[in-house]
């Protein structure tokens, strides 16, 4: 895995747990107001699902030539 | 030797006389329903694994109805009258009485420790899981998630639809996860908010979950023009991601989404846990959770969905709306999914074919599989299904999201 990579994983983890520490332990503090409760909870949810995404980023993906597949298979079947 | 009433021999003719008109009309419509349903079924015109046991366990419950002794209407909810069977009792609270009919009922087992309490819903996601390839997400994560949050607009929309039409905030929320089509979430969600109205909102899931299959190809042909649906999409654009980098996200993605939302954790934990044995290769526990697991809980759903369908529970005044609610919220889920289809065929230059759209409708493989047979039909060389496969199981991922997010807010703004 490349530092590359690896910085993807680690914000995306972060960037998720400050969401979730917004949405679970920051918006309950706002009890009696209903319309700060309610945004500051969809910006926690909102921002631990983009974590998701960013990690996503991270990922190392490895790209097929379906050109080269499709001529394996032809050479196997003959 | 007494007077031989031949009707009692025969008790379930005899109870069609003995109930009031507008039940024994009701039972008789469904019993041909199910006759229907199992026909439609066995044809494959809708899924026959949930159909066949929904079909058959509807018509046989509302055929078996039998005068019940004394003792045992006791033990019924007020007003359930002299008149019953012994399949299950699904409103029956009381303790005492619940043993009692526990010994009775032969399915009451099986909805009292599996569908009354979800653990049926989750037993499904945990095969949903094993089967499922996150990969494909992992591969497009843009792509896929940008479509299934288009294909939940069916979700967001049918919720003030359901207020206006005299629904508490927490009933719009369970009929609105229909959209979803996910049907353990729609389960799950209605025992979690309106546990009184879960029998016919999920009746009216699974009823509608099954019309997908043969609902959503005409949704596509109106909307999407034929050139359209046979652009060929290039697979070697389709990356593929590591099993254990698919592990990690497994692992992470659930203890997030579970800190987000614990009120939807079961389902949550159930859906990762089948994709991490999946990409561990853990291959017993994968045979395990993929055959008898998730066979076994369908084909228990479905007949445990087809013997709720009594006539007392249809004749409730509010199924009417559910069922107006429901092909509301999958009809906009469709056309939501569509519409992603369509915008992502235009960022992507015109490559990328806006079928795939409706299988960010999670209705996990059925979405995709509609897919790719209306592609193959404008176009028998365009392979579509790893891109759909991708979106669907995004769409799986967004309806719990959604799901959480009704179960969570709902107790707090109503």
């Amino acid at each position: 895995m490349s530092g590359r990579s690896v910085k993807f994983w680690v914000s995306g983890t972060l960037v998720s747990l400050t969401g979730v520490v917004l949405a679970r332990i920051v918006a309950p503090i706002f009890n009696g107001n209903s319309t700060l409760l309610v945004s500051i909870y969809l910006l926690g949810i909102t921002l631990g699902l983009a974590g998701l995404v960013l990690l996503t980023f991270g990922m190392t993906k490895v790209y097929r030539n379906v050109g080269d597949e499709l001529e394996a298979g032809k050479k196997e079947s003959n | 030797m007494g007077e031989i009433n031949v009707l009692n021999l025969f008790q379930g003719v005899a109870t069609l006389f003995a109930s009031e008109p507008k039940i024994a009309i009701a039972r008789l419509v469904l019993i041909v329903l199910g006759f229907l349903l199992v026909y439609l079924g066995y044809k494959k015109i809708l899924d026959p694994l949930i159909m066949l046991p929904m079909g058959l366990g509807m018509a046989s419950v509302n055929a078996a109805v039998l005068f019940i002794a004394p003792e045992m209407v006791a033990m019924m909810p007020e007003g359930s009258g002299n008149m019953g069977t012994i399949f299950v009792a699904p409103m029956v609270s009381d303790p005492a009485s619940l043993i009692n009919i526990l010994q009775i009922d032969f399915l009451q087992p099986i909805y009292t420790y599996t569908f009354s309490n979800g653990l049926i819903a989750c037993l499904v996601f945990m095969g949903i899981g094993v089967i499922t390839d996150v990969g494909y997400l992992l591969a497009r994560p843009f792509a896929s998630m940008f479509i299934a949050l288009f294909a939940e607009l069916g979700s967001v929309l049918t919720f003030p639809v359901a207020v206006a039409c005299g629904l508490t905030f927490s009933e719009a929320a369970a009929i609105s996860v229909v959209g979803g089509a996910d049907g353990p979430m729609v389960l799950f969600t209605s025992l979690m908010l309106a546990k009184h109205l879960f029998v016919p909102i999920t009746i009216v899931a699974y009823l509608y979950l099954s019309l997908c299959y043969g609902g959503y190809p005409y949704l596509i042909r109106f909307l999407i023009p034929k050139k359209l649906r046979g652009i060929q999409m290039d697979l070697s654009s389709l990356p593929t991601v590591s099993s254990g980098q698919k592990f990690a996200f497994a692992i992470i993605a659930c203890t997030v989404l579970c800190l987000l939302f614990p009120v939807a954790a079961p389902l949550f934990m159930s859906f990762f846990v089948g994709v991490a044995v999946r990409e561990s290769g853990l291959k017993h526990f994968a045979e395990l959770l993929e055959g008898p697991v998730l066979y076994g809980s369908t084909f228990f759903l479905g007949l445990l969905l087809g013997v709720l369908c009594e006539a007392s529970t249809i004749l409730d005044p509010k199924v009417l709306i559910l069922l107006f609610l429901g092909v509301f919220a999958l009809f906009f889920s469709g056309v939501g999914g569509v519409i992603g289809g369509l915008l992502m065929y235009f960022i992507s230059g015109k490559k990328f074919n806006p079928v795939v759209g409706i299988a960010g409708v999670s209705c996990i493989p059925t979405t995709s599989k509609v897919a790719q047979r209306e592609v193959t039909a404008a176009n028998p060389y365009a392979i579509v299904l790893p891109f759909a496969i991708g979106c669907s199981v995004s769409g799986v991922i967004t309806s719990a999201i959604l799901t959480g997010v009704y179960i969570t807010l709902v107790p707090l703004v109503q």
